[in-house]
């Protein structure tokens, strides 16, 4: 493996745990009586750019190394449904992060720092953060589970 | 009285539905592709890479109906943010569980 797919990877690694962290802290921030809004802008903010850049570096290594390299491995190794399943569910709903922390990033942009949301937006809202988070915590156990198959 | 969506709700209410859009854009070219290879064909054709096609058709879904979904937003000032972003929640995990109920039956009980 070059220097620069070892990078890549690494990257989506450690942007993608960033960003399941970040979607994790807004979510419990967000359901305290007092929460700073400040804070969940900022956590907002982490968490999408975070997706999306984990999702660049992520997609570059899976496009030109993983298909070539990494995948015959596995599919010839003991545990051929850690690509067959994970790897397959993994790349299509990390898809979804993306735009989910981007409407939830958006929504805190939307709220008014001296009046509290309205109560079905709120709950809304933290599903939402709940949801991406879910998503998010599949997506790193795929990862991990691929890791370990292809060893 | 401004009878204006401002501008700040009318970009989550577009957001929202654009983010479904791509959701279930993603759900269902996935499934789609594997049961119907020509489709999956034309993607890889078309963008290199079939997951490629996926990601750059979300991405333009997206931004399209975010656009789109912001100016027409803004002519309803009754729309609430909340109604879209609870059809999210529902559409993100219906998505979640198709893609992963399509695999799980493809791989382990097929």
């Amino acid at each position: 493996m070059t220097t620069l797919f070892l990078a890549m990877l690494i990257a989506h690694i450690l942007l993608g745990v960033v960003g399941v962290g970040a979607s994790y802290t807004t979510w419990m921030g967000f359901l305290k009586t007092k929460y700073s809004l400040r804070m969940l802008r900022a956590t907002s903010l982490i968490a999408a750019v975070s997706y999306v850049l984990s999702w660049l570096s992520g997609g570059y290594y899976y496009a030109l190394y993983y298909g070539t390299n990494v995948k015959p491995t596995i599919l010839a190794g003991a545990y051929p449904w850690a690509h067959k399943f994970f790897i397959e569910v993994k790349e299509h709903v990390f898809i979804f992060l993306p735009f989910l922390a981007i409407v939830a990033l958006l929504a805190f942009w939307s709220l008014d720092d001296r009046e509290a949301p309205e109560g079905s937006f709120r709950k809304a809202l933290l599903w939402l953060l709940g949801v991406t988070t879910a998503i998010g915590v599949f997506v790193t156990l795929s990862g991990v589970v691929v890791s370990g198959a292809v060893r | 009285m401004d009878q204006r969506n401002t501008w700040t709700n009318s970009l989550v209410i577009a957001s929202a539905f654009a983010a479904m859009a791509s959701v279930i854009w993603v759900a269902a070219s996935t499934i789609v592709g594997e049961l119907h290879a020509p489709f999956k064909n034309f993607l890889k054709a078309t963008f290199t890479h079939h997951w490629i096609g996926k990601g750059v058709i979300a991405v333009a879904c997206f931004l399209f109906f975010t656009l789109v979904g912001t100016l027409l937003a803004r002519k309803y000032p009754s729309w609430r943010s909340s109604v879209p972003l609870w059809i999210l929640v529902f559409i993100s995990v219906v998505g979640f569980f198709a893609i992963g109920g399509f695999y799980f039956y493809e791989d382990f009980l097929k």
